[in-house]
């Protein structure tokens, strides 16, 4: 496995705007939350962490490479949002998917639109006060992005670790910040449960 | 309205970004299979906007269901019943199908059927072959669902393992996107991998603690990250033959140990794989191969049979009204229910 590197983006097809974190947009509102999440386990805790504590409205941006642990969030979200347990895949086929459960749940995937495509989609009508918008990619989105909402970074730290910051860009997204703050560090996970489910077969050397 | 044993049955299947239509006869034979890709549509996307799709719907449903009953060569009047596609799938999307199935049963005076999408991948495998057996493992796999189901003769479904996170078709979709090789990733990989050697550079095959008979496809795509981070452009270039079949092979691995776990664990002596990644013509290859050797019996649909199309709705549909199933008109678009439709819906939940 390699060490820590710098990280390099993949190959693969160019999206239409520069890769990476938004920097524009509002400002944070107070310090952004930095942690590492040990296991898919934890992404997923983190997720359903956030899910009970939603109260409709709120806007949710992810950020991160493939296999940097979105998806999982976005389950850990949905289990904790619905009522049912729910299957949650990624948008990025499809690129919209709709939930209903104690709150409408959207997740959306923008990383191949672009601004003007992206009022083709009707995306704009699922953003209202009640429904949960999860983006992925919202800097897409461009002037139209919602400007409370909850950034999340998800950055693969090899050789199995993931880290996520959390900057609330608005006043309810800095409560919903706070309210997670407090849940996570009332009740820490034990040990076990910090085990991870998925065990990977060690690799053979491949032959030269 | 008490549906006769067999007749003859129109199938619509409008769960995502193909309209499609299909008739068969009421001993189960395909008299025609009509499908409209929207590809068009959502090509400058990159993606199906759900939208766009109900919109393409509308505008398709009644042209290819009028051109599925000339192909036929029936009229309105030959039609017996009617089943169609009550989810999983895009919400809009599938409220297109069932409202034109509904108006049309309704007017026609014909019993209505809904049926899960995952019903009808399963039925697909008995479409060009009625005398497979009932009682049978099936594989699903597809670009979002992986599910092992234990089938009994009664059409009754226990589910045996599913993906814990991403599905076989989504892992060849990122795959491919990682390799450069573009959409859609399943056909691309199974092309380049023909090209390459599976065993130049092997990646991990995961195991679920949890679930003996899940599968996990997520751990498999970060490895290809991390390996893909280690090379430069040139090589991947070079080497993108190999890194597909090498990746290929892992899933391809991966989804038949599950499976042939599945079919020793349950008892059965019979086989089905259906759905998009079942026309991967590697894991067809192993599939055929595994099964020859330990004298299971192998059902595979026809290539035309594994992606969306409604033949398999119109299948599942005689399915469902042989148990006596059927659908009131007040039946809705079920976007997140998995198996069956009619019988309340919900999720899969696991038996123990």
């Amino acid at each position: 496995m390699p060490s820590r590197r710098p990280h390099r983006s993949i190959p693969g097809p160019s999206p239409a705007a520069p890769v990476g974190p938004p920097h524009a947009g509002p400002p944070p509102v107070g310090k952004p939350w930095r942690m590492v999440l040990r296991s898919s386990q934890q992404t997923h805790r983190l997720g359903r962490c956030l899910g009970t504590l939603l109260q409709g409205g709120e806007v949710l941006a992810l950020f991160g490479e493939l296999g940097a642990g979105k998806t999982s969030l976005v389950k850990g979200i949905a289990d904790g949002l619905l009522a049912e347990p729910t299957e949650v895949s990624s948008p990025t086929f499809t690129l919209i998917h709709e939930y209903q459960g104690r709150l409408p749940l959207v997740h959306t995937d923008l990383y191949r639109l672009t601004a003007s495509q992206l009022e083709d989609t009707g995306l704009n009508d699922y953003v209202d006060g009640h429904t949960v918008t999860v983006i992925e990619w919202a800097d897409r989105w461009g002037d139209g992005l919602p400007s409370d909402r909850l950034d999340v970074h998800l950055s693969h730290r090899p050789p199995a670790t993931r880290r996520a910051i959390l900057t609330a860009r608005g006043p309810a997204a800095r409560r919903l910040l706070d309210a997670l703050r407090s849940r996570l560090s009332a009740n820490r996970p034990t040990r076990a449960a910090r085990q991870t489910r998925v065990q990977l077969s060690r690799p053979r050397r491949a032959p030269h | 309205m008490t549906p006769p044993a067999s007749m003859t049955i129109l199938g619509i299947e409008t769960s995502c970004d193909e309209t499609a239509a299909a008739v068969l006869d009421g001993e189960g034979h395909v008299l025609a299979n009509v499908i409209s890709s929207q590809h068009t549509v959502h090509e400058r996307f990159g993606g199906v906007v759900p939208e766009l799709a109900s919109r393409a719907h509308i505008q398709n449903v009644d042209h290819v269901t009028r051109r599925a009953l000339d192909a036929a060569g029936l009229t309105w009047q030959d039609l017996g019943a009617i089943a169609v596609t009550q989810g999983p799938g895009l919400a809009g999307a599938l409220l297109v199908g069932i409202s034109y199935a509904k108006s049309l049963a309704y007017a026609l005076g014909i019993p209505l059927v809904g049926v899960s999408h995952l019903e009808g991948h399963i039925a697909s495998a008995w479409i060009d072959r009625p005398s497979f057996p009932r009682t049978c493992v099936v594989l699903i796999a597809s670009g979002g669902h992986t599910h092992l189901f234990h089938a009994d003769e009664s059409g009754g479904l226990r589910l045996m393992g599913r993906t814990i996170d991403d599905a076989a078709g989504e892992a060849f979709d990122k795959g491919a996107q990682m390799l450069g090789l573009g959409y859609p990733g399943g056909p691309l990989i199974d092309q380049a991998a023909r090209k390459g050697n599976p065993v130049t550079v092997r990646f991990p095959r995961s195991r679920v603690r949890t679930g003996q008979l899940d599968f996990s496809f997520s751990g498999l795509k970060t490895a290809l990250l991390y390996h893909l981070q280690r090379m430069d452009q040139q090589a991947i270039t070079r080497q993108q033959a190999d890194l597909a079949a090498g990746y290929q092979e892992a899933i391809v691995d991966v989804l038949i140990r599950q499976t042939f776990a599945a079919v020793r664990q349950a008892g059965v002596s019979a086989l089905a794989v259906v759905g998009g990644v079942s026309a991967n013509s590697r894991l067809r290859a192993r599939l055929t191969e595994r099964a020859g050797e330990e004298g299971i019996e192998l059902g595979l649909p026809a290539l035309s049979y594994c992606t969306d199309n409604a033949a398999m709705i119109a299948a599942a549909g005689q399915r469902a009204l042989e148990q006596g199933r059927l659908a009131s008109f007040e039946c809705e678009a079920m976007p997140n229910c998995a198996l069956p439709a009619s019988s309340g819906g919900g999720t899969v939940r696991r038996k123990s």
